[in-house]
C-alpha cells in the first residue's frame, strides 16, 4: 500500500493517477456513509460522487493536519446537508398525519396475527427502519448515523458538524426517542 | 443522582462513553429507579432493532463503473477554457456573488489588497518616480526573459486577486460580473502557472517559483468556485484563501528582505508593509 501522505500530494499537484488511487481507497467509505444517510442506492451514488468531486476541487486546501477519511466524512456531511437544503424534502411525522389518513400501503404495519413468513416480515423491518430514519431531521439523522453506524465517539461527532458535544447528545437523544416511538412494536422481540 | 441527571447520561451510557466512575453512579441509580431503568432498557431495545438493519451491496460491477464515472463528471467540470485572453476588468461583486459572510470578503479582501500591494512594490517598477538602479546592480537585476513572463503572470493575479478588494465600492446598478469569464480569465492563468513552475528551476529562482505556486492555489480556489450558493464549498474555499494569503504574505516579506532593492527618493520615512 503506497504511502497515504505521498498519494495526497501527488493528487494536489494535479496527477489524475494518484486522485484516482486515493478514490479507490475511499469510495466504499464514502458511498456506504452516504448510503446511511441517503437511505436509498441512487441518492448515496450521487452523494459519493458529489463528494469526490468536492474533494478533487479543494485537495488544494486540505492540510493533513487531519485524516483525509476526516475530510471526506465532513465533506459528506456538508454535502448532505445541501442537499436537503436544497431539496427541502417534506419530512413525515406521525404526529402530523391526519387523523384516519391511511398510510401507503407499503408502509402499512405489520399484523402480528397474520403470522408472515420469515423473509416477509424481515422485508417489513427493513421498510420500517428506512422510513423510521427519514422521519428523522437531517440533524438528527447525521448524528444518529454516526454515533450508530459509522460508530464515531461524540466528540468527535461534534468537531466534524462544528456544533457542541452537549448538542450532540441532545440531538442523539430525541433521534433515539423518535426511533423508539416508530419502532416500538418490534421492542418484544428484541 | 437525580432522575433528571441520570436521563442526561442516557446517551453515554448507551454507547460505553461513561467513564468508570460516572458508569458505576448511573447503574447505581437505575437500581433503585425502576422509571429510568424501563427507559433505559426501551431505549437500548430500540437501538438492539437498528441493529438489524440492512445495506444493500453494491455488485463489484458497480465498484468497476466508479471511477469511470466519477472521472466523466471530472471531465466536463474541468473541460479546457475557451482560448480567450484573460480581462483586465475587476469583477467587484465576485465576493458577494460566492454568498461569503461580509467579515469574511472583507477579511478576504484584505488579504488580497495586501497582496496586491505586495507584489506591485516588489515585482512591478510602475510608478513614475522609480529609476533605475545603477552600475552593477542594474545588470544583477536585469529580469530574464523567463521573469518577464512571471512578472506578467503575477501582473495578471494581482488584478484578478484586487477585483476581489473593490466590490464594496461598486454602485448596485454597475454591470453584473461576468462569472464565467473572471473563472476563465483563472484557469488560463492557471495554465500559465504550470508552465512556469517547470520553467523556473534556477534555484536563485526558488521563491519566484514558491510565490507562483501559492497564487496558483489561490487561482484554483477561484476557478473552481461554483456561482450557485453551494455553502460548504464556499466555507472550504473561504478557508483555503485566508490561509494562502498570510502564506503569500509572509512568502513576500521573505523576498522583500532578500532583495531591497532600494530606490532613491523612496529609502526613507515610508512604512514598510
Ligand atoms: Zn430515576
Amino acid at each position: 500500500m503506497k504511502d497515504e501522505k505521498e498519494l495526497i500530494e501527488r493528487a494536489q499537484r494535479g496527477e489524475i493517477g494518484a486522485f484516482r488511487e486515493l478514490v479507490e481507497r475511499y469510495q466504499k467509505t464514502v458511498y456506504f456513509l452516504a448510503l446511511d444517510l441517503c437511505g436509498c442506492r441512487q441518492d448515496a451514488e450521487d452523494l459519493s460522487q458529489e463528494v469526490f468531486l468536492k474533494a478533487y476541487r479543494f485537495l488544494p486546501n486540505f492540510r493533513g493536519e487531519a485524516r483525509l477519511s476526516s475530510w471526506l466524512y465532513r465533506i459528506t456531511m456538508n454535502c448532505f446537508m445541501d442537499t436537503r437544503r436544497k431539496k427541502q424534502l417534506p419530512t413525515l411525522s406521525l404526529h402530523s398525519d391526519a387523523p384516519g389518513e391511511n398510510h401507503p400501503a407499503e408502509l402499512s404495519l405489520p399484523d402480528p396475527a397474520a403470522d408472515p413468513s420469515a423473509s416477509t416480515r424481515s422485508d417489513e423491518l427493513q421498510r420500517h427502519i428506512r422510513r423510521a430514519l427519514d422521519r428523522l431531521s437531517p440533524r438528527e439523522r447525521s448524528v444518529f448515523v454516526l454515533r450508530h453506524y459509522q460508530e464515531l465517539p461524540l466528540k468527535e461527532i461534534g468537531e466534524m458538524l462544528e456544533i457542541a458535544e452537549g448538542t450532540v447528545k441532545a440531538l442523539l437523544f430525541r433521534a433515539i426517542k423518535r426511533l423508539q416511538e416508530e419502532l416500538a412494536i418490534y421492542r418484544a422481540e428484541v | 443522582m437525580t432522575c433528571k441527571e441520570c436521563r442526561k447520561q442516557f446517551v453515554e451510557a448507551l454507547y460505553g462513553e461513561l467513564n468508570a466512575a460516572r458508569r458505576a453512579e448511573f447503574e447505581a441509580h437505575l437500581q433503585g429507579c425502576a422509571a429510568c431503568a424501563a427507559e433505559y432498557r426501551r431505549l437500548g431495545q430500540t437501538l438492539r432493532i437498528m441493529d438489524r438493519r440492512e445495506q444493500p451491496r453494491p455488485e463489484s460491477d458497480f465498484w468497476n463503473a466508479y471511477w469511470d464515472k466519477l472521472a466523466a463528471k471530472l471531465d466536463a467540470e474541468t473541460a479546457p477554457p475557451a482560448p480567450r485572453p484573460p480581462q483586465r476588468e475587476t469583477p467587484a461583486k465576485v465576493l458577494r456573488m460566492f454568498g461569503w459572510p461580509r467579515a469574511s470578503r472583507i477579511a478576504a479582501a484584505a488579504a488580497a489588497l495586501v497582496l496586491g500591494i505586495l507584489i506591485g512594490r516588489y515585482f512591478f517598477n510602475t510608478g513614475g518616480e522609480e529609476v533605475p538602479p545603477a552600475g552593477s546592480r542594474e545588470t544583477l537585476l536585469q529580469p530574464t526573459a523567463l521573469e518577464v513572463r512571471a512578472g506578467d503572470y503575477l501582473e495578471k493575479s494581482k488584478v484578478l486577486l484586487l477585483g476581489l478588494v473593490n466590490w464594496e465600492a461598486e454602485a448596485p446598478e454597475a454591470t453584473a460580473l461576468d462569472f464565467p469569464r473572471y473563472q476563465r480569465a483563472s484557469r488560463d492563468l492557471l495554465q500559465e502557472a504550470g508552465y512556469l513552475k517547470t520553467a523556473l528551476e534556477d534555484s536563485r529562482q526558488r521563491r519566484l517559483r514558491e510565490l507562483v505556486a501559492d497564487l496558483e492555489v489561490v487561482l484554483l480556489l477561484i476557478a473552481n468556485l461554483e456561482a450557485e450558493n453551494d455553502l460548504s464549498a464556499i466555507e472550504m474555499a473561504k478557508t483555503g484563501v485566508d490561509r494562502r494569503g498570510i502564506l503569500l504574505k509572509i512568502n513576500l516579506e521573505e523576498i522583500r528582505r532578500a532583495q531591497p532593492l532600494p530606490r532613491p527618493g523612496r529609502t526613507s520615512g515610508k512604512p514598510s508593509i
